[in-house]
């Protein structure tokens, strides 16, 4: 038979499987939640700091999170955090703002996704790769359980 | 029943014959097709009364190739071979440089940017606005990033410059992303000069196999298209153009090797046909007629005049001669020949007129059925099978449903209903499984080690033979012009009866001057290499088959052999003793007299080839088993055998047999290559392994063989083994660094390390946390790394980054020194 036909049904199965554990086996936690709640914050990359200010923001799980970056330097920077897909360019001194739902919990790195070099700031060297900060989503269900 | 070899054009990868016959055999009254893409042909038997061939051209011609029908003329010249293969690596070459051309500013740019963490640019004025770069750190990131802004700094001058004649550049009019240049010159890459590789992956798909074109066009296409869309509508941080423009480069790149080390296709059946003469002076009613040798019949009377070609295979009338029959026997020396005696076509009449009487023609001459055997044992040799294209067959499928499973593992399981995160980690997958170091691996070997063989003048006529050439087993050695310079050399000079050495030297070499005779060319120069002058010689008198004579000096001089030494009268029976010490050697023997009495007695033997003798024992220290094979007598072999250190000899063998043997040798389950110089050993070196043609030797030989020694020096040999298994060694590094990115990547594009780094989505491990908290910014590092996966234009630089590895290592090989070399 067409290895193709085969590799197609394998990928239709699999798809379904995902499809089915997440429509009647995912644990209640793990389930995406929606507060309805919009939460606004800014974030700043501060102008030849390689920082982004406040480096620890703290939400809920199930928030709307409203993002306003801006970047305060004459280079470009970026915005991303894996775990929710989030991957923007924040262009030279100018403000972007990024929407996602929180719907799980726990730490999430977000970072600097745009090589934006490196510099001495009070006499310490700071680059491109210290720009990450945490993203700390409580579970708000878990908590309360 | 019919059964066609037809030849079909418009096949473009190795699936296409696939789809042939998949298509043509299922048809009702086909018994069996077969078809070839690498020689671009099809066999296929078939029953006329249900099908015909017009409608299976038909059918072919529907899948988009073309059948070349009986009538229409499908022969395969040489010409036309070579033709397509200089277009095919033509075609390579330019896609190639087109790709460069095209990519290498994005590649450039942001291959640097990420190498040293240079802050990123992505307007267009700000670029040509770049200030002069200052060195803000040391280290290896520090200087990198540093030079590199240099570099663009130095790219914007001349922009900002030329730009200032039109707008205030300072104060631009307008913003323009660069980005926008990025996308015009990655567009037709993916799209025009990379569509082989789209085009090879429908024809794969639709047989139903993977080949690397499919994963190819799949990570270059999922790179592309989430660079475009992502930068066009969805302002991602950073479109990676580079990976699908650099993926693609390279393996152009690869394909462009991979064709110039296929080699090219044999012209030895053409060099064969020229051999032969082409034309012959036929007897007819006593007068003499020239004509073209295809006019020639079994009994033809044909006269053949000193210096000219014999035309095809007889029997001599009349007449007597010596009779250079090297070119196909091998024998060293000239035979004398007279009525009655065989000649061959294609050998060379050296001295007198003779008549033959023609025995066998056109197809039914010896050189023919060896340009026959030569042709049948090149159509029988084994292609190599493709290693990667195996590979591909499994790893395709593999990597398809494993960026499924990622994808539905995010979607559905890690962070439900998110679209973008489980997107992401697909393309990151998608974009690291591209196979373009695979693909570079053996090319670029093969490339190099060519290369750097030919440096040291070994010419290699495509990768298969330095893919195969450390295997061998055996090595079957012609000998004359081959382990022997081929041609006779005075090697004893015996003075007789009181005369000086020096006297009598100079007198047969004055007489022998106006002999054409190989034999009597060896004296002269030997007498040359002593004095510069020789005396004059007159009333010269060159008997054929017997010796020459003439006035030096006032003395009559003769030299001959031994019958026309009686039939002058003089006196030999004396000299038996010395004469028999030497033919016991193997060596051929002549007289020479002045004024009726014995000077000297002078033997003549073929010599060894320089270098011969070390090339054979450094062979054998290798653990090569060594055969001598030749169309000389046992004696002379055995002499050359025994000085060499060679045992095993195979002597008397027929050109037509040469090839027997190394059949034989192969059926013993040995790698046998055959190294020779000759027509006669041309059927033999089509038939191994591994031919090697020494670059003394004819020109069907060097076609024949695959290797060729240009140098004449044996120890090359050597030299070609050893480079052969170091090219191996390469491949497969090459191969391990291909796959090891690919294997350690996969999985962390695909978050897969992050069951291992978190307790729970987004809680850190306990250990990972220790290490962050023990080890400073080292585990800061770790810690960061850890809990992030592989993003899509990371994982794109790796895969461009192990391209550059694979061509690097490939690269080292240039370092390789023979070790026979550094000895001096």
């Amino acid at each position: 038979m067409n290895k193709y036909i085969i590799l197609i049904a394998v990928i239709v199965l699999i798809v379904i499987a995902g499809a089915l554990y997440r429509a009647y086996l995912l644990p209640e936690a793990a389930k995406p939640v929606a507060t309805g709640v919009e939460r606004q914050i800014t974030i700043s990359a501060k102008k030849n700091q390689w920082r982004f200010e406040p480096e620890v923001i703290e939400v809920d799980r199930g928030d709307k999170i409203i993002l306003t970056m801006v970047n305060e330097d004459d280079y470009d920077h970026g915005i991303a955090i894996d775990a929710y897909g989030i991957s923007q360019r924040m262009p030279a001194n100018s403000t972007i703002k990024v929407e996602f739902i929180a719907t799980q919990a726990g730490d999430f790195p977000f970072f600097c996704s745009v090589p934006c070099g490196e510099g001495i700031v009070d006499g310490a060297k700071r680059t491109h790769f210290d720009m990450i900060g945490k993203l700390h989503v409580k579970d708000l269900i878990s908590e309360t359980q | 029943m019919i059964k066609l070899v037809l030849k079909i054009k418009g096949m473009h990868c190795a699936s296409c014959s696939v789809l042939i016959d998949k298509l043509i055999s299922k048809q009702e009254g086909v018994e069996s097709i077969k078809t070839s893409y690498g020689a671009e042909k099809t066999t296929v038997a078939f029953d006329e009364t249900k099908i015909s061939l017009g409608r299976i051209d038909e059918l072919i011609n529907k899948l988009g190739y073309d059948l070349i029908r009986p009538e229409e003329g499908g022969d395969f010249s040489p010409e036309e071979e070579e033709a397509k293969e200089a277009r095919q690596i033509n075609e390579a070459r330019r896609r190639v440089r087109a790709a460069l051309l095209f990519a290498s500013p994005i590649i450039i740019y942001y291959m640097l940017i990420h190498m040293f963490n240079v802050t990123h640019v992505h307007e267009f004025f700000a670029f040509v606005n770049l200030q002069q770069p200052i060195l803000v750190s040391k280290g290896f990131l520090g200087y990198g990033s540093y030079l590199a802004n240099y570099l663009f700094w130095l790219v914007a001058q001349p922009l900002k410059l030329v730009l200032g004649f039109l707008i205030d550049v300072a104060n631009p009019p307008f913003r323009i992303d660069l980005n926008y240049f990025y996308w015009v010159l990655s567009t037709p890459i993916q799209f025009i000069i990379a569509w082989p590789f789209y085009r090879n992956s429908f024809t794969s798909i639709r047989v139903g196999s993977a080949n690397m074109d499919v994963l190819v066009a799949l990570g270059t296409s999922a790179a592309y298209f989430y660079s475009a869309f992502g930068f066009l509508f969805f302002n991602i941080d950073h479109p990676f153009w580079e990976s699908s423009a650099a993926l693609l480069t390279f393996i152009l790149l690869g394909r462009y090797a991979e064709q110039l080390a296929k080699g090219r296709a044999s012209k030895a059946i053409k060099e064969l046909f020229k051999l032969g003469a082409k034309e012959a002076h036929v007897i007819k009613d006593d007068r003499e007629v020239t004509v073209p040798i295809d006019q020639l019949q079994v009994g033809s009377i044909i006269m053949v005049r000193p210096g000219e070609k014999i035309p095809v295979d007889g029997v001599i009338i009349e007449g007597k001669t010596h009779i250079d029959e090297k070119v196909v026997t091998g024998e060293s020396m000239p035979l004398g020949k007279t009525a009655g005696d065989e000649v061959i076509g294609a050998t060379v009449n050296l001295e007198g007129l003779i008549k033959f009487k023609a025995t066998k023609v056109g197809k039914e001459t010896l050189l023919y059925q060896i340009v026959q055997m030569v042709e049948e044992a090149q159509a029988s040799r084994a292609p190599v099978q493709d290693f990667v294209d195996k590979i591909s067959e499994y790893f395709v499928p593999v990597v398809v449903v494993f960026s499924i499973i990622v994808f539905a593992a995010w979607y559905f399981i890690v962070v439900p209903d998110d679209l973008r995160s489980a997107l992401i980690h697909t393309i990151a997958v998608l974009v690291i499984s591209c196979p373009c170091a695979m693909g570079l691996a053996t090319p670029t070997a093969l490339i190099v080690g060519i290369g750097r063989a030919a440096n040291f003048g070994i010419i290699l006529k495509g990768g298969e033979a330095l893919e195969k050439a450390y295997k061998i087993k055996s090595i079957a050695f012609d000998k004359t012009g081959t382990l022997t310079i081929g041609k006779p050399v005075v090697t004893d000079f015996v003075p007789l009866g009181g005369i000086q050495e020096t006297e009598a030297l100079s007198l047969c070499a004055a007489v022998e001057v106006g002999s054409e005779h190989p034999l009597a060319r060896s004296i002269v120069e030997k007498g040359k290499a002593a004095y510069n002058i020789l005396p004059e010689v007159r009333d010269f008198k060159a008997i054929a088959g017997l010796g020459v004579h003439g006035n030096v000096n006032g003395k009559d001089v003769v030299v001959g052999n031994a019958a026309f030494m009686g039939s002058e009268g003089i006196n030999i029976d004396e000299l038996s003793v010395i004469v028999e010490k030497l033919q016991n050697q193997a060596k051929t023997v002549v007289y020479a007299a002045a004024n009726k009495k014995p000077i000297a007695v002078i033997a003549m033997a073929d010599t060894l080839k320089p270098h011969a003798r070390e090339a054979i024992q450094e062979l054998k220290k290798m653990k090569k088993e060594i055969i001598m094979i030749t169309g000389d007598n046992p004696e002379t072999a055995k002499a050359i055998a025994h000085e060499l250190g060679i045992d095993r000899v195979l002597a008397q063998v027929l050109p037509q047999q040469k090839a027997e043997v190394i059949k034989s040798l192969q059926k013993e389950g040995k790698t046998v290559a055959m190294v020779g110089d000759g027509i006669n050993d041309s059927p033999a070196l089509a038939q191994a392994d591994i031919g090697i043609a020494v670059g003394s030797g004819t020109d069907v030989a060097m076609q024949t063989g695959e290797i060729v020694l240009v140098k004449d020096d044996l120890r090359d040999v050597v030299t070609g083994i050893q480079l052969s298994g170091k090219t191996i060694v390469k491949i497969w590094q090459n191969l391990f660094w291909a796959f090891i990115y690919n294997v350690l990547a996969i999985p962390i594009a695909a978050g897969a390390h992050l069951m291992v780094t978190q307790v729970a989505f987004g809680k850190a491990a306990l250990w990972v946390v220790a290490l962050r908290d023990n080890f400073g910014g080292a585990g800061r590092v770790f810690f960061n790394l850890s809990q992030a996966t592989l993003r899509p234009e990371i994982a794109g630089f790796a895969m461009a980054l192990s391209s550059v590895s694979v061509v690097t290592n490939s690269l080292l090989l240039r370092r390789y020194t023979p070790p026979i070399e550094k000895k001096g």
